[in-house]
C-alpha cells in the first residue's frame, strides 16, 4: 500500500511525536489540539480529540479512488469507503454477484416516456420518431449504465464494446433496440465466458447489419457473386486472434529470420465467409413473417439471426491449421464450431486480455502481467477456458494494477478515455436536478468536442488502435498510448471545452431538443466548503481526482489562481470553478499512472 | 488584444532553440527535435505557395449524371441505361461541341471549363491494380476491401490503399514528408473544416482543425468578465510548462501547440482579405470562404504548402434522385463558382487546385427512382495550375451491352486508377517523383515508376512544367 502521509485538514499544535502512522502500522494515534482553532468559520475546526488510524487518511483514500478508476465508469464517495473498508478483492466479489443493469427493457420504457413527454408538451405524436433511435441509446446509457450499481460489470462491458465493436454510426443508426440487444450481450458475458459472447455476438442482428452478413448468401458461380467476407475478416482481425501469432505474453512470435507469422490469409477468410453465409432475420416486428432478403426495417433486432439453410454454403470448410467443418452440419453447427475453433486459438488469450489491460489499467503492461492474464483466460484454475471473471481479477489484482512501486515507473500510464472523464465527473458530483428523476444525456455536443461517446465508433476499429503511438517520447522508448489516438488540435482543446460546458455552462448532462434541451449542472456544492482554504480544495480534488499524483508543478499554479479569492459567495464559487476545470484539464489528472 | 506566439517562424525558432537550454519551454515532440537539427542545415527551398483542397462527396455521387453524353449514339445509349433518370439533352450545358454536356445545375462549371480553369477525370476509381472486366467475373484479380461499402471505399479515397484497412491517409503522407519544410511549425500544414479524418492524418502529422469560424479555441479565452481571464492565465502558464512524465508530456505538447496555433490563426485571421466576392451561406461555401480567407494570409502565417479537407454529406441518393442530386451539384458548383472568384481577387488561382471525388460513383441503371452503389464515375479538378477544359481518362460506354466496363448490371470497372490522379496532384504540389512510391505503394502497378516524371506524367492534367 502506498505510504503517502500528506496535510491534514485542521491544524494540530506542533509536537513532534515519534510514533509511526501509515507503513502498514495502524495503531490509533490520538491528536488533540491546543485551542478550538479555526482557520475559517465552517464546517472543518481543529476541536475536540480525532483519532487518527490510518482509516481516514489521503492515502488509503487515493489509492481506493485510483482502484475505482480502474474498475468503474464512475463512483462516489460512498464507494471509495466501501473499498477501503472491504479490501479491493472482496469489493470485486461483491460486484460479481450483484444482478446486471441490462439496457434494452429500459430503452423502450425511455423511449415511451420521452415520446409522452413530447406530447404532453403539445407536439404531435407523427412528429416524435417511429422508433427507439440514438438519442434513446444515449439517455438509457447514462440513465442505466452509469447510475448502476454492478460498476465493475458496466465497466467490463464498456472496454468489451471497444474490441468487439458495432456501433450506431451505421446503418444501425434508426435502429438502437437492436445496438441495445448487442451491449446487453457484453454486459450480460463480461462475468461469463468469453466463447459464449462470441456465439451470441455473431447470431446477434446488430452484427450481422454492422459487418454485412445479414442475408449473406452462398457462392453463386452462375452469377459469380461469392459470400461477403467482412465478418470473416474482422471477427479474426478484431475480435479473437489478430493479424500475427503472438506468445502468451502479447510479444509477436517470430520465425527463424525474426519475422512475424501471420495468423490466416486470404484463402482463410474466403473459406471462414462460406461459414457465416445464410443468416437473416429470425421475425419481425409486425405480423408478417420474415422472408429471406428482408430489409431491416421491420426486422426484429432483439432475437438472433436465424439461419437459412437453403442459403447457407453447403460442403466441408478448412478452417486453420487443418482444422475441418465437415460438411453435411447445419449452418448454425458450421458457424458454433467455426467460432469455438478461433475460440481455441492460443492467440485469443493474449490478444484479447492485453487490449483489456490497455483499458482498464495501462497502456503498456509488461509481458510478465499479459502472461498472468492470459494465463487464466487459458485457464481460470478449475480448468475453464475463457472465464471473464478470472480475467477481470488477473487484471486488477496484478501488482502492475496495485502496488505503488508500479505507479511511479516511467512507462507506466495511460490517457484517460474521453467518456470515462466525464462519466467519473458525474459519479463524484452527480446532479441533483434531473429531469423527473432521469439523468438523460444527449452525448452531441460530447462527441463533436471529444470523438468518442460509446456505440459510435466511426468503423470497427474502434476509436484508436491498440497499437497507437504519438510522436514523441512514447514513440522513441516503443511504447504504446493508444487514447491519443483522438487527442488532436481540435479534441485537446475540445476536452476542455466540454469541461466548460460541464462547469461554467452548468451543462454537465444535457438531453436533446425532445426534452428542450433540458440541462443539469454538476452538484459541486461540497467543495464550497473546502474553497474556503484553496489548500483543502487541491488536496481534496487530489485524492478523488488525480489520486495522488498531482505534480507540485501543477499544484502550484492552481494554488496561485485561487489565493487571491476571498469568502464572499462569489469568490467561493470562483474557487470551485477554476480549481475544477484546471484539475479536470491538467495533465496530471488526465494521465493516469 | 491577441498575444501572437513568439515563435512565428522558424528563424524566431532558432533563437529559442538556443534558450532551451536554460530550461524554458522545451519542445517536447521528436517532430520538435527534427526542427531543431534541420534548423542547423540549409533550409530547402519552398518556392512560393501552393494549396491543394479535397472536396470530398461522401455518399456517392452520381457522376454520369453530372458529366454525361449529350448527342450521338452515345447519348441514345445514355437515354437508354439511364431509363427515367436520364436527363434531356436539351437540358445539360454543353461542353467539348455539345458531344458532352454537364448536369444543368453546373453553370459556373460548364463556364470553368470553358475558360481552361477545370477538368474532368472520366471513370476514375479505386484500384489496387488494374482489372479487366473478365478478371473481374472470373474472381481473379485482387479487388479493393469493401468495394460497394461506402466506409471501405470512403477510407480508400483517403488512404490510397485500397488492399487494406489503414488509418494514414495520403496527405498525411505527404505531410509527414515535407511539412516540416513550411515556415510555420506551429500549425499543422493540414487543415480540416470538417473535422477528424483519415486523409490528413500521418505517421508523424494531423490535422488542424478549424470550422467556418476559424479554428477552435478555449472557450470565452478573450472574455474579460468573470473568471475567464484567470482561467486563461492559469491554462496559459500549465501549458508552457514541461512535464518529465512521457504520456502528460505528450498530452500537454499537443494542447499547447493547439492554443498556440490557434491563436496565431486566429490573429492573422483578423487581417484576411475582404472579399468582394459573395459566399453563398450553405456550409460548403462557407468552409471554401474560410479557406479563402486562410490563404490569404498565408505570408502572415508562414505557410508555403497547405492541403484543405472539405467533406459534403448526404450523397447516398438510393432515391430521389433526380430532384435531391440536382440540390447537391447546385451546391457544389456555386462553392467552386464563388471559390474560384476569391482566389483570383488574392491572385492565388495559379496556386490552388481544387479537386472533387466521392467514394464511389452510382450504378447506371434505376432502382426505381435512385441508384445504388456502383465503381468507378467522374471527377472534377480546378484551379489555375489544370490543364482545363479537357476531359481525362476515357469515358467510358454507357451501353448495357457489349460493355467492356460494365458488370452487374449498372456499374463501371474504372480504367483509371485515383493513385494516378492523386500522384499528379502530388507531383504538383512539389513531391519528387522518387517519393511517390512511398506515399502511393500501388502506383508501380499503373505506371512505370522509371520513366514517370514531369515530363510524361500520370495523365496530363496538371500543369507540371
Amino acid at each position: 500500500m502506498c505510504v503517502v502521509f500528506s496535510c491534514m485538514l485542521f491544524t494540530a499544535a506542533s509536537q513532534v511525536n515519534e510514533v509511526y502512522f501509515g507503513a502498514g502500522n495502524l495503531t490509533p494515534v490520538d491528536v488533540t489540539t491546543s485551542d478550538d482553532h479555526q482557520l475559517y468559520s465552517g464546517t472543518f475546526t481543529a476541536s475536540g480529540i480525532n483519532s487518527v488510524n490510518g482509516a481516514g487518511m489521503p492515502a488509503r483514500q487515493m489509492e481506493a479512488s485510483r482502484f475505482l478508476a480502474q474498475s468503474t465508469l464512475c463512483y462516489d464517495r460512498e464507494m471509495i469507503e466501501d473499498v477501503i473498508d472491504w479490501g479491493v478483492e472482496n469489493w470485486i466479489d461483491s460486484q460479481f454477484v450483484i444482478p446486471p443493469s441490462y439496457l434494452l427493457d429500459s430503452l423502450y420504457s425511455i423511449y415511451d416516456q420521452s415520446k409522452a413527454i413530447w406530447i404532453a408538451n403539445g407536439n404531435s405524436e407523427e412528429s416524435y420518431p417511429f422508433r427507439p433511435n440514438h438519442v434513446h441509446m444515449d439517455y438509457t446509457w447514462w440513465q442505466v449504465s452509469v447510475r448502476a450499481e454492478d460498476q465493475l460489470r458496466q465497466r467490463v462491458a464498456e472496454a468489451l464494446s471497444q474490441i468487439i465493436v458495432a456501433s450506431l454510426n451505421s446503418d444501425l443508426n434508426g435502429y438502437s433496440y437492436g445496438m441495445g440487444y448487442f451491449y446487453d450481450l457484453l454486459i450480460e458475458h463480461a462475468f461469463g465466458n468469453y466463447q459464449d459472447l462470441l456465439q451470441e455476438v455473431t447470431r446477434s442482428p446488430a452484427m450481422g447489419v454492422y459487418l454485412t452478413y445479414v442475408n449473406n448468401p452462398a457462392s453463386d458461380t452462375v452469377e459469380m457473386t461469392f459470400p461477403d467476407e467482412n465478418y470473416a475478416r474482422e471477427c479474426m482481425q478484431l475480435f479473437t486472434i489478430g493479424l500475427d501469432s503472438l506468445n502468451l505474453d502479447g510479444t509477436p512470435a517470430l520465425d527463424g529470420m525474426g519475422n512475424r507469422i501471420p495468423t490466416y490469409n486470404n484463402d482463410d477468410i474466403a473459406e471462414f465467409a462460406k461459414i457465416y453465409t445464410g443468416l437473416s432475420y429470425a421475425d419481425r416486428i409486425d405480423e408478417n413473417d420474415p422472408y429471406w432478403g428482408m430489409g431491416i426495417w421491420s426486422a426484429d433486432l432483439t432475437i438472433p439471426l436465424m439461419m437459412y439453410e437453403e442459403y447457407h454454403e453447403q460442403g466441408q470448410k478448412n478452417l486453420l491449421n487443418g482444422f475441418v467443418v465437415p460438411e453435411g452440419q447445419t449452418g448454425i453447427e458450421d458457424i458454433e464450431d467455426a467460432i469455438g475453433h478461433l475460440f481455441d486459438h492460443p492467440n485469443v488469450g493474449p490478444f484479447v486480455c492485453k487490449q483489456l489491460i490497455q483499458r482498464l489499467v495501462k497502456s503498456n503492461p509488461t509481458p510478465a502481467y499479459v502472461e498472468a492474464v492470459a494465463s487464466a483466460f487459458n485457464d481460470n484454475g478449475s480448468g475453464v477456458r475463457g472465464d471473464m471473471k478470472a480475467v477481470v481479477k488477473a487484471i486488477l489484482l496484478h501488482e502492475e494494477a496495485r502496488s505503488c512501486t508500479w505507479v511511479n515507473h516511467p512507462d507506466q500510464g495511460r490517457l484517460r478515455e474521453p467518456i470515462l472523464k466525464q462519466t467519473q465527473f458525474t459519479g463524484l458530483f452527480e446532479p441533483i436536478t434531473p429531469y423527473e428523476g432521469k439523468y438523460w444525456n444527449y452525448s452531441y455536443w460530447f462527441q463533436s468536442g471529444t470523438d468518442m461517446h460509446p456505440m459510435r465508433s466511426f468503423s470497427v476499429f474502434n476509436f484508436y488502435a491498440p497499437s497507437f503511438t504519438p510522436n514523441g517520447p512514447l514513440a522513441d522508448e516503443g511504447l504504446v498510448a493508444p487514447e491519443f489516438g483522438i487527442y488532436n488540435s481540435r479534441t485537446s482543446i475540445g476536452y476542455a471545452n466540454q469541461v466548460y460546458r460541464w462547469i461554467d455552462s452548468e451543462r454537465l448532462l444535457q438531453s436533446s431538443w425532445y426534452e428542450d434541451n433540458y440541462h443539469m449542472p454538476a452538484d459541486l456544492s461540497i467543495l464550497l466548503e473546502y474553497a474556503k482554504d484553496p489548500d483543502a480544495l487541491i488536496d481534496y480534488l487530489d485524492v478523488i481526482l488525480t489520486n495522488g499524483q498531482l505534480t507540485d508543478q501543477t499544484r502550484e499554479i492552481i494554488r496561485s489562481t485561487l489565493l487571491p479569492y476571498g469568502l464572499s459567495i462569489n469568490n467561493l464559487v470562483s474557487k470551485v470553478s477554476l480549481g475544477t476545470y484546471l484539475f479536470l484539464v491538467c495533465p496530471d489528472y488526465n494521465i493516469i499512472k | 488584444m491577441h498575444k501572437l506566439n513568439k515563435y512565428k517562424s522558424r528563424r524566431d525558432f532558432l533563437k529559442l532553440s538556443a534558450m532551451a537550454t536554460m530550461g524554458l519551454a522545451t519542445p517536447f515532440s521528436s517532430m520538435s527535435r527534427m526542427r531543431a537539427m534541420n534548423s542547423m542545415l540549409p533550409a530547402p527551398p519552398f518556392t512560393g505557395y501552393k494549396a491543394i483542397v479535397c472536396l470530398f462527396l461522401h455518399g456517392g455521387n452520381d457522376s454520369y449524371n453530372m458529366l454525361m453524353p449529350k448527342s450521338g449514339t452515345p447519348y441514345s445509349d445514355y437515354q437508354a441505361t439511364r431509363s427515367n433518370l436520364a436527363i434531356d439533352s436539351a437540358e445539360m450545358l454543353g461542353i467539348e461541341s455539345d458531344n458532352f454536356g454537364l448536369h444543368p445545375s453546373m453553370s459556373n462549371a460548364q463556364q470553368m471549363y470553358t475558360d481552361n480553369e477545370l477538368a474532368y477525370i472520366c471513370n476514375a476509381g479505386t484500384l489496387i491494380e488494374p482489372v479487366t472486366k473478365q478478371q473481374y467475373l472470373d474472381g481473379v484479380a485482387p479487388l479493393p476491401l469493401g468495394l460497394f461499402s461506402h466506409l471501405d471505399q470512403f477510407n480508400h479515397w483517403q488512404t490510397a490503399l485500397p488492399g487494406t484497412r489503414t488509418n494514414i491517409g495520403w496527405a498525411g503522407k505527404v505531410a509527414d514528408l515535407i511539412g516540416d519544410q513550411n515556415g510555420n511549425q506551429f500549425i499543422p500544414m493540414n487543415v480540416s473544416l470538417s473535422g477528424s479524418n483519415i486523409f490528413q492524418y500521418g505517421a508523424n502529422s494531423s490535422e488542424c482543425s478549424m470550422n467556418s469560424s476559424g479554428p477552435v479555441l478555449p472557450t470565452n479565452w478573450d472574455a474579460t468578465w468573470g473568471h475567464n481571464p484567470q482561467r486563461r492565465a492559469a491554462l496559459d502558464s500549465m501549458i508552457h510548462r514541461s512535464y518529465d512524465d512521457m504520456y502528460m508530456g505528450t498530452y500537454n505538447s499537443i494542447f499547447r501547440d493547439a492554443v498556440d496555433g490557434g491563436q496565431d490563426f486566429q490573429a492573422a485571421l483578423e487581417n484576411s482579405y475582404d472579399f468582394a466576392t459573395p459566399f453563398s451561406g450553405h456550409y460548403v461555401s462557407q468552409n471554401f470562404e474560410m479557406i479563402a480567407q486562410t490563404i490569404s494570409v498565408q505570408s502572415d502565417l508562414d505557410f508555403q504548402r497547405q492541403i484543405f479537407w472539405v467533406r459534403y454529406g448526404g450523397w447516398d441518393h438510393h432515391d430521389e434522385l433526380l430532384s435531391d442530386h440536382q440540390n447537391y451539384l447546385s451546391v457544389v458548383d456555386a462553392a467552386l463558382g464563388e471559390f474560384n472568384s476569391a482566389l483570383k481577387e488574392i491572385g492565388r488561382f495559379n496556386d490552388v487546385t481544387t479537386f472533387v471525388v466521392s467514394e464511389f460513383s452510382r450504378k447506371l441503371t434505376s432502382n426505381g427512382n435512385g441508384t445504388d452503389h456502383a465503381w468507378g464515375g467522374n471527377m472534377m479538378v480546378m484551379g489555375g495550375g489544370v490543364n482545363g477544359g479537357s476531359m481525362y481518362g476515357n469515358y467510358p460506354s454507357l451501353a448495357l451491352n457489349s460493355n467492356p466496363q460494365l458488370v452487374h448490371n449498372g456499374t463501371l470497372i474504372p480504367d483509371t486508377a485515383s493513385d494516378s490522379v492523386f500522384a499528379e496532384l502530388a507531383m504538383w504540389y512539389g513531391i519528387p517523383v522518387s517519393d511517390l512510391i512511398s506515399v502511393f505503394p500501388n502506383l508501380g502497378n499503373f505506371h512505370d515508376m522509371m520513366s514517370l516524371s514531369t515530363s510524361n506524367p500520370p495523365l496530363g492534367f496538371m500543369k507540371l512544367l
